[in-house]
């Protein structure tokens, strides 16, 4: 029952953000590039094994899934809105059926991984790290998108974090050095936040308070982090009796 | 277009420009790939926060981590932020310039440099990167425009042409260098005043013609230079709204007046005054059409503006320089005797000094109607020079300026008047705290030290710390920038002077100011750092030189100073390095539970994020451990080589530093070394049971279940040291080539005979021989199982052992050794006569072989006889054998009256004739030793002393009058402050007690109260156990 009431209260917002797209203007062409040609449309379904896209009144062609190289578009209403919930931790809304239903529409149409990585993320930070770890493998072979960039950095982030939840450091450390070297502003605050907790955990916690700071005083892009890494950073501040716990608050 | 809103760059880290370029090569450099636009925009951001937060501490590790992921210059910058950040400019300077042009970073910091050197208001940190920049390769390659970079290039741009200008080079190539850089890159190099130079040259030839202060006494006035000047000025094109035009005619008529063309000057300015006026006009009408400039502030603005400031300035430099030389007129006609005429002149000069429109007159009216300009602050000071002539030449008294004495103190000060500056300033003294007499008297504190009055300070800087530390302390607080910077003052006077008695009080001064800085309330965590330190420093040096009182006092005032400092700067970085050397303090001066104890708060908080924090931390570590072995908690021991153990297997300490791999290698060899001996040290407990079970057994022979328990323990002993065995042979196998073999494989030949393996054991020893002849336990390998048993507190087996050694065949550091460890001062309570008995006869023994031996190498090292003569006398009272002890004694004492060990002497002597029941002698020589005391220098710890041991040769007395007699002593020692006293003074406190409790009793009081009171005060004194048996 609960999940219905998500699911409906997902798709009332949509409706809504649907008509603020229009408003703004927003572009809401789809391009699939195949084989070295760009298609364009205004729409893009997945059924019975294939991409299908408007084309205008010609109506749709359907391509097979291997010819696809990426689906570029704009985020879909639903993950946009899944998305907001999860940059502001509401991980158990998105981690709810509703969020795996997202994912599942987005395998193929090039938001697969994001949804993956924010349902797979989400699945982590309510106590189900095992659950997420196939989710977020499987997700690597999911239809590319606009920025597969970020989308693979994510997943990493999304593994390293499950990894870390079930207690396999070392996995966490090399799933996370896979992608340090040209990290994305998206990242960063989940990749510091979990190199704080992988120092937290061996003892460092001066060096954790570092990684901790880069994202509360560094990034824009995630609310969530940011006040988790505020937390750590009180929490160490407390243990140690340093009055500046007080102050954190403030930043 | 330029792109220059600045603001818009405020949120974003002030480092991500540089980092566009930087990266590849960074990357490329670095195979541990860290992400250096955040790690910089971290050192930005924390340093941005510095009002908010103090985040100096994480700020520390961070550069400590920056250290090891990037070369060094890049470090440096950030170095370079963080004492720009803490307004230390000159280090700032100085860590940049380090950075050669050559260095790939070399843009990056130029840029840098520019940056905060701007935002702390730097001129000359601002002039040095804008040199570097267009001295070096940099100028060739401009930053993309619309980029912070680029508008960081346009106003290096005007603060090189300034530079530029000022070039000594009289072909000015610089000058033209930059132009035609300007020109290439298209950028408008902004032109200087055309009238500058007639303005450098005429500001020159005033200093020289009023003899200002800082010109030197030959300096004469280019008198071509300025008349050539002049002729180009007069042939100037010119406008009707060409503001600098009209600056340049009021600067013609200043060089002339300097000239001595006084008329022509006058007439200049004459001419131009209608002009000057319309000129004026315009300048007020474009400043009321400035809507940024408030209504005030335009009022400001065109005083400060108008041509007339300087117009009034220039007639009035006209004036006087026309009254001076009617005056010299004068005396020269005086001379002539024309008194007439002298007259006249004397009266022109008044009136062009102080008449109506004179030179007084005219300063007076730049002051008051062009505030804010050059000219006025100038008039200031013209205007007082005019009052003195006034009195000096015509005795007539003008009213002093209308302006603020800070201002004028501040315009003399400017100029190096310092005297005169003072004397401003000191107006403020008596007055009500305002905001300007706060100024007024935080700038007489250099103006008196400038011009050398340094007794004057003390009343600024206690009017400041009375009426001022409360008042408007904030954003400035003078009190403690005004001690730091006296401070400073005493320490460049310690560093110049030669005399050592006169440094030595430039560097109390010096630190009393330092301290007093902290009286303000503001302070830092880095000074109250410095004070404790010093006192730490004191506390090590005074205890070095044996001044143990005065040490402890400096090692309290240490330990409270770092306990203040981490209680009021907990989160920073200083309080780190506190606690760590209030553990070194406490380690040295044998506290070692509270050493312990701040080693691990140390070590909750010290950063360990590169290899040399790791390596220190597991160096700390092991700091620890030793201080739980020297307090014998060999548990702790174990359990903390333990950690340490496991902080080394999870910690990377990869490195090719061979510094730091060497230590490593000592830390790994040493702590297995310590574990072993700790484990050793834990098995004494069953070997203590298994001798009482022994001596038990001995009584009753026929206990067959004693026997089986002293089976058992032998067992579980065997065991225990088999065990041993297999730990110092794997240990001697695995360190083959440490330093400690020999101690180690000494100790192995002492478990083979504690096991009674002789064969095993002289194979062990024998090996030794051969592999370290010269090794010290080598000389001493007889007496190997004798230390076995001491290290085991067996004295008696010990002395067991040594029925079996010849005393003629050991060393003089033997024997020496010997006399240490069996010497009884005063019998434990647990120990038995028989074991007495051995111990002294070991002594007796060996002082006897000793004695002879020292007599034969130097018979005159008195104090080395007597150091063996008195541990024979103990050894013989502790037998019973008096007056062969007071033999020895009495020689020793007429030998050497004051030797060092007179007081021992005495004591024993004393204790003799306790035993002897000759009251009398006990009461003589302890009266005796009580003058002598008083005679020497004051020493709390020997007065003690002096009155227990007296106290305590009363302690068989059975008279009431010498029972109270020896109560009163004990009465005055028992409540001596402890925290003053050395440690063995503390056990003759506790000594003062017991005896105390004794004698109540035998006077038939109530001793629990008093018993009560011991042992809550002392719990684990020695005196415990004969306490609760009373």
């Amino acid at each position: 029952m609960k999940n219905i009431i998500i699911a409906v209260c997902f798709l009332s917002i949509s409706l809504g953000l649907m008509a603020q797209d229009q408003k703004m203007g927003r572009s809401n062409v789809i391009e699939i590039h195949t084989g070295g040609k760009v298609l364009r449309g205004p729409e893009v379904t997945y059924k019975g094994g294939k991409v299908h896209l408007a084309i205008g009144e010609m109506g749709t062609t359907g391509y097979e899934i291997d010819k696809i190289s990426k689906i570029v578009s704009p985020m879909p209403t639903r993950l946009r809105q899944m998305w907001g919930a999860f940059l502001a931790g509401k991980f158990d809304l998105v981690a709810g059926k509703a969020g795996q239903a997202v994912m599942e529409e987005q395998r193929f149409l090039g938001w697969g991984k994001r949804a993956a990585f924010a349902y797979g993320y989400s699945l982590i930070k309510t106590g189900k790290a095992k659950e997420a770890q196939p989710v977020l493998r499987r997700s690597n072979g999911y239809v590319r998108g606009g920025d597969d960039k970020l989308d693979k950095q994510l997943v990493a982030l999304g593994l390293a974090a499950a990894e870390l939840a079930n207690n396999k450091d070392s996995a966490a450390k090399s799933q996370i050095k896979k992608i340090v070297k040209d990290l994305l502003p998206e990242s960063k605050p989940i990749y510091y936040n979990i190199e704080g907790d992988l120092f937290t955990k061996a003892g460092d916690e001066n060096q954790a308070v570092l990684s901790y700071y880069k994202t509360l005083l560094l990034d824009n892009t995630n609310p969530y982090e940011r006040a988790y890494a505020k937390a750590k950073i009180q929490a160490v501040y407390k243990k140690l009796k340093d009055p500046r716990a007080e102050k954190i608050k403030k930043l | 277009m330029i792109y220059r809103k600045k603001h818009l760059y405020l949120k974003k880290s002030s480092l991500s420009f540089l980092v566009v370029s930087a990266l590849t090569s960074v990357f490329t450099l670095n195979t541990n790939a860290q992400n250096m636009e955040d790690d910089f925009a971290l050192v930005d951001s924390f340093l941005s926060l510095r009002q908010q937060v103090d985040l100096m501490k994480e700020l520390d590790i961070h550069l400590r981590l920056l250290r090891e992921r990037y070369p060094a210059n890049v470090v440096s910058i950030q170095e370079a932020k963080i004492a720009y950040a803490k307004n230390q400019k000159s280090k700032a300077r100085s860590i940049f310039a380090k950075i050669k042009n050559t260095d790939p970073f070399y843009g990056e910091m130029v840029f840098t440099f520019f940056k905060y050197a701007t935002q702390q208001n730097d001129v000359s940190g601002k002039q040095d990167a804008a040199t570097m920049f267009f001295e070096s390769n940099l100028k060739d390659k401009l930053p993309e425009p619309n980029t912070e970079r680029r508008d960081l290039l346009m106003d290096m741009v005007e603060i090189y042409e300034k530079v530029a200008r000022k070039d000594n080079d009289k072909e000015k190539k610089k000058l033209a260098a930059f132009k035609e850089w300007g020109k290439k890159h298209g950028i408008e190099i902004p032109d200087a005043p055309p009238i500058q130079d007639l303005i450098d040259l005429n500001d020159l030839a005033e200093k020289i013609a009023l003899k200002d202060k800082g010109v030197a006494a030959d300096a004469k006035i280019d008198v071509k230079a300025l008349e050539q000047l002049i002729k180009i000025q007069i042939e100037a094109e010119w406008g009707p709204n060409d503001y600098w035009f009209f600056k340049g005619v009021v600067e013609r008529a200043r060089a002339q007046a300097l000239l001595g063309q006084h008329d022509k000057a006058l007439t200049t300015l004459d001419t131009f005054y209608p002009k000057f006026k319309k000129m004026d006009e315009q300048i007020f009408k474009s400043i009321d059409e400035d809507k940024t400039i408030s209504s005030a502030d335009k009022i400001i603005a065109k005083q400060a503006a108008s041509i007339f400031g300087g117009v009034r300035y220039v007639k009035g430099l006209a004036y006087l320089f026309k009254a001076k030389k009617l005056k010299f007129k004068a005396g020269e006609l005086m001379k002539k005797k024309k008194k007439g005429e002298a007259d006249k002149a004397m009266e022109e000069a008044k009136g062009l000094l102080i008449g109506r429109t004179g030179a007084a007159v005219q300063f007076y009216l730049a002051t008051l109607k062009n505030k804010g300009s050059q000219e006025a602050f100038k008039s200031i000071l013209r205007y007082d020079y005019c009052r003195d002539l006034a009195k000096k030449w015509f005795d007539k008294s003008m009213k002093e300026l209308k302006a603020a004495p800070l201002e004028i103190g501040k315009a003399y000060y400017s100029l190096k008047y310092y005297d005169k500056a003072r004397e401003y300033f000191e107006k403020y003294v008596e007055m009500d705290p305002s905001a300007e007499a706060y100024e007024a008297i935080y700038y007489a504190i250099p103006a008196s030290v400038k011009a050398e009055k340094l007794d004057a300070v003390e009343k600024y800087l206690s009017v400041l710390q009375e009426k001022y530390i409360s008042f408007n302390k904030k954003p400035k607080d003078y009190f403690t920038k005004s001690c730091l910077y006296l401070s400073g003052v005493y320490r460049t006077k310690m560093n110049e002077e030669q005399d050592a008695a006169k440094k030595k009080e430039y560097d109390r001064i010096r630190t009393e100011y330092y301290e007093r800085s902290l009286q303000g309330g503001g302070g830092s965590a880095n000074i109250s750092y410095v004070l404790a330190n010093k006192a730490f420093k004191a506390a090590v040096d005074l205890q070095k030189a044996k001044k143990r009182t005065e040490a402890k006092v400096q090692y309290k005032k240490a330990i409270d100073s770092f306990s203040k400092l981490i209680s009021k700067y907990p989160s920073s970085s200083e309080a780190v390095k506190a606690y760590k050397q209030m553990a070194v303090l406490h380690e040295y001066f044998k506290d070692l539970k509270s050493a312990g104890e701040m080693y691990e708060e140390y070590l909750k908080r010290v950063a360990t994020p590169d290899v040399a924090g790791r390596v220190d931390k597991a160096q700390n570590m092991f700091g620890v451990v030793n201080i739980y072995f020297k307090g014998e908690q060999y548990d702790k021991v174990i359990s903390s080589i333990e950690g340490l153990q496991d902080y080394i297997k999870k910690e990377n300490f990869k490195t090719d530093n061979q510094e730091l791999i060497k230590k490593m290698k000592g830390l790994d060899e040493n702590s297995s070394l310590l574990r072993m001996y700790a484990m050793d040290k834990l098995t004494a407990p069953k070997k203590k049971e298994f001798r009482v079970l022994k001596k038990e057994l001995k009584e009753k022979p026929d206990d067959a279940e004693l026997k089986a328990k002293l089976d058992e323990a032998k067992k579980a002993i065997d065991a225990d040291l088999n065990k041993m065995v297999t730990e110092f042979d794997g240990w001697i196998n695995k360190y083959s080539q440490s330093e400690q073999i020999p101690v180690a494989m000494a100790r192995l030949g002492g478990l083979y005979q504690e096991l009674s393996n002789s064969a095993k054991a002289k194979a062990v020893y024998e090996k030794l021989r051969r592999l370290y002849p010269d090794h010290e336990v080598v000389k001493q390998i007889s007496l190997n199982i004798v230390r076995v048993h001491l290290d085991n507190e067996d004295l008696e087996s010990a002395a067991g052992a040594l029925k079996d050694v010849k005393m003629a065949d050991l060393d003089d550091d033997s024997l020496r050794f010997l006399l240490k460890a069996f010497l009884v001062e005063e019998k434990p309570e647990d120990m038995d006569d028989a074991t007495l008995k051995a111990c002294s006869e070991v002594v007796l023994k060996t002082a006897t072989e000793l004695r002879p031996r020292y007599e034969k190498k130097d018979k005159d090292n008195i104090n080395q006889l007597h150091w063996t003569d008195y541990r024979k006398a103990r050894a013989l009272f502790n037998l019973g054998r008096f007056s062969e002890a007071k033999s020895i004694l009495e020689k020793a004492a007429t030998e050497k009256p004051l030797g060092p060990y007179i007081f021992d002497i005495r004591f024993l002597q004393g204790a003799i004739a306790s035993k002897e029941n000759d009251y009398k002698t006990v009461s003589s020589i302890y009266s005796k030793l009580m003058a002598l005391s008083a005679r020497m220098e004051p020493d709390l710890n020997r007065d003690v002393r002096i009155k227990v041991e007296w106290s305590s040769a009363y302690k068989d007395a059975t008279d009431e009058a010498l029972i109270r007699k020896g109560s009163g002593l004990a009465l005055m020692s028992k409540d001596s402050n402890v925290d003053s006293l050395e440690d063995e003074t503390v056990v003759q406190v506790q000594k003062a007690w017991y005896l105390y409790i004794h004698y109540s009793k035998a006077l038939g009081q109530d001793i629990n109260e008093l018993k009560k009171s011991f042992l809550q005060k002392f719990p684990t004194s020695q005196y415990a156990i004969p306490v609760r048996r009373l």
